[in-house]
């Protein structure tokens, strides 16, 4: 198998024992890219130029055993909300195109210190404000398991480049559900980070009581990895919580067995398809079947979850954009509780 | 609760945005829409429940900085990125007659 199509965890081995190398993983990547994501489009611009150098760096500190860590090398992308110096940032929206920030946030700082080599930025709903990225204003990005189908959103390019292999993890945001739906519709892993543990320092805000960074990739070690690399404390960001990083990757080896994991019951109720149920529901069985207890449990205020996310956000939203101005994409101004409930 | 379309109007005014009748319509229903989740709220028996007032890790503290000078980024270098300046400052639409 090509070391390119490898999850994240085990290119990042092969570039550790020289198997593969940076500039060829970054060589391979940009193929892909040339190759399918004309009918993706999960990018919305390629950082080649960036890339090359960085790819060239790592390859030095590789061959010279001096690698920053486990992301060294490994060639990654980044949904086009995070402010990357010298480098066009959008959101999604024609109202900041052309728009290049004069600073790298946090996490793509923390990204370039740990080695990692960033290929481009990926498409996204309009500021975030959608669930299927088809409310960019460049297009919208493909499922590539079905190019005829969404892969959610608003993360949606970076769901679809890394479930495509175009690289080997991503990073995008999530406030209501806009990194782990588009990583469930696609099938990799995703997460949304508890609030405070990614400092949002240059990543443009949608809902700031609840906007968190997170990382996509086909492993749940190649998460932890990304995870690793950006977590802590920021003195940019004043929500950011002080509490020590720890080795996502240290206690994967010891499997499952003992953990004890709620399911609430008010998840199984109203609007759920039967095929998702029966899914989850094996899903459940398989964790006990490797050992883990489980228990019922009741969130008994999850019915109301859906009313407070649209007060809070749409008013958090608001202190963020203002009135929003003609340019904003049509679908955008047009958004409505209507078709929000589907997010 | 019921929005008219005089309100919606007045909204959109404030938004700075021209509807067409068609889309007073439409957003009437929609904000009517959103208020119904707010009358829905209400209804929830919140007595005993403190107030969140900060999102982040409370139980871990706000960490301060040291209130400390530190360079910032260079003057054109971020006025570069306006749409308007005079080389000193951002040039806006005045706002207050």
């Amino acid at each position: 198998m090509k070391i390119d199509l490898l999850p994240l965890s085990q290119i990042s081995d092969a570039l550790a024992s020289g198997a593969v190398s940076p500039e060829a993983l970054l060589e391979a990547s940009l193929a892909r890219i040339r190759a399918v994501d004309g009918r993706l489009h999960a990018f919305l611009r390629l950082t080649t130029d960036e890339a090359q150098v960085a790819a060239k760096a790592s390859a030095q500190r590789r061959s010279s055993r001096k690698p920053l860590g486990p992301l060294d090398g490994v060639p990654i992308a980044l949904k086009d909300i995070f402010c990357m110096e010298g480098v066009e940032t959008t959101c999604g929206s024609r109202i900041l195109e052309g728009y290049v920030p004069p600073y790298d946030a946090t996490v793509v700082r923390k990204l370039k210190q740990a080695g990692a080599v960033i290929v481009g930025k990926l498409n996204m709903d309009e500021f975030a404000m959608g669930s299927s990225t088809e409310n960019s204003a460049f297009g919208p990005t493909m499922n590539p398991w079905d190019l005829s189908r969404t892969p959610g959103g608003s993360s949606g390019g970076s769901a679809a480049a890394v479930a495509a292999r175009l690289v080997a993890g991503a990073f995008g945001t999530d406030t209501g559900g806009s990194i782990r739906q588009p990583a469930a519709l696609v099938g990799c892993v995703g997460m949304k980070p508890t609030y405070g543990r990614v400092s949002r320092f240059g990543v443009i805000a949608f809902a700031s009581s609840l906007d968190q960074v997170g990382p996509f990739a086909q492993d749940v070690r190649g998460v932890a990895y990304l995870l690793g690399a950006v977590a802590g404390h920021d003195n940019d960001d004043q929500t950011s919580s002080p509490r020590p990083v720890p080795d996502y990757a240290a206690g994967l080896d010891r499997g499952v067995r003992g953990l004890r994991i709620g399911v609430p019951r008010e998840y199984f109720g109203e609007g759920l398809a039967p095929e998702v149920e029966r899914a989850v529901r094996a899903g459940v069985e398989k964790l006990r079947s490797l050992g883990c207890e489980i228990r019922d449990i009741s969130l008994p205020n999850s019915p109301h979850a859906i009313a407070t996310y649209y007060i809070v956000a749409t008013a958090a939203c608001d202190t963020v954009t203002g009135p929003r101005p003609p340019s904003f994409s049509r679908c955008t101004r047009r958004r409505g509780p209507k078709d929000s409930a589907r997010r | 609760m019921a929005i008219d379309r005089a309100q919606v109007r007045h909204v959109a005014r404030l938004a700075r945005l021209a509807l067409s009748p068609e889309e007073e319509e439409r957003f009437a229903a929609q904000l009517a829409h959103v208020l119904e989740y707010i009358e829905r709220l209400q209804a929830v028996d919140v007595s005993g429940v403190e107030p969140l007032g900060f999102a982040g890790d409370a139980q871990a503290g706000v960490v301060m900085r040291a209130d400390e000078p530190r360079p910032c980024l260079p003057r054109e270098k971020v006025l570069s990125q306006s749409p308007q300046h005079d080389g000193q400052a951002f040039l806006v639409p005045r706002i207050i007659e």
